[in-house]
């Protein structure tokens, strides 16, 4: 079927009309956060394109930033799920553990998280670091009591070549304890 | 198309975490399907009888969540 010429473009093709770099641009600053009016102006000064109707920037966003949005979103939420596994954390209940993936995945996902909650996140993260490290701590302890145990052991069967092959053998179970 | 269909398609992507309550609105509306914050949340409230989405509400923070259900009625 033949073009009409006169006819006018539609208003969603003038900004796929554009050059890409400022399609980009445009896709960029919807991504970032950019009111309608901001892109109204923004593409009216810097393009010389006028558009006057909402539905114009949201059928472009649908083409151009949605899909983008999807997938970063997926990613996240995947993320996210496999962080809190990978944290291994037995000692969180329920609520808990939701509370950190969901946090997690609105931070990965870019989102602005309430301070409220990022305060609670932090406070969860630094006191799983403090257990790690008191745990880190009680493991060494136990670890210099078997040392000096053993050490005490042997020297008294220092002289006793049975009691040294047992020694001997002891020695690797504990090692790989 | 229904506007219960439109939230589960902007819940669908952060399965299986959820939206706070504004971002889906704001989704919502840069997808030009703009409704209001009550509306919205009726029609959460409907989908929640349904068991396609689940709201979490705590105290600082409500978001939703799709349920397996809420993916299943996308992809019939």
């Amino acid at each position: 079927m033949p073009t009409d010429p006169d006819k006018k473009p539609r208003a969603d093709s003038i900004l796929d009309g554009m050059e890409e770099v400022r399609i980009m641009e445009l896709r960029d600053g919807l991504l970032g956060g950019w009111s309608h009016e901001q892109c109204i102006g923004w593409l009216a000064t810097e393009c010389g394109v006028v558009i006057k109707s909402g539905s114009t920037l949201n059928t472009f966003y649908k083409r151009h930033c949605a899909p983008i949005i999807k997938d970063r979103r997926k990613l996240a939420a995947v993320k996210s799920e496999i962080y809190v596994k990978e944290a291994g954390r037995t000692d969180w209940d329920a609520a808990t553990a939701e509370l950190v993936s969901q946090v997690t995945f609105e931070m990965l996902d870019g989102q602005r998280t309430d301070p409220k909650i990022a305060e609670k996140f932090v406070k969860l993260v630094l006191k799983k670091d403090a257990q790690d490290q008191s745990r880190n701590k009680a493991r060494e302890l136990a670890r210099t009591k078997i040392d000096a145990g053993m050490e005490a052991m042997l020297a008294e069967i220092k002289h006793n070549p049975k009691a040294l092959a047992i020694f001997k053998q002891l020695q690797e179970v504990v090692a790989k304890a | 198309m229904n506007p219960e269909l439109y939230i589960l398609e902007v819940l669908q992507s952060s399965y299986p975490r959820g939206l706070r309550v504004g971002v889906l609105n704001e989704d919502l509306y840069n997808a030009g399907r703009q409704i209001s914050l009550t509306e919205q949340h009726r029609h959460c409230r409907n989908l929640e009888r349904k068991g396609q989405v689940t709201i979490i509400s705590g105290q600082d923070h409500t978001y939703i969540k799709i349920t397996p259900d809420g993916l299943a009625r996308l992809a019939e």
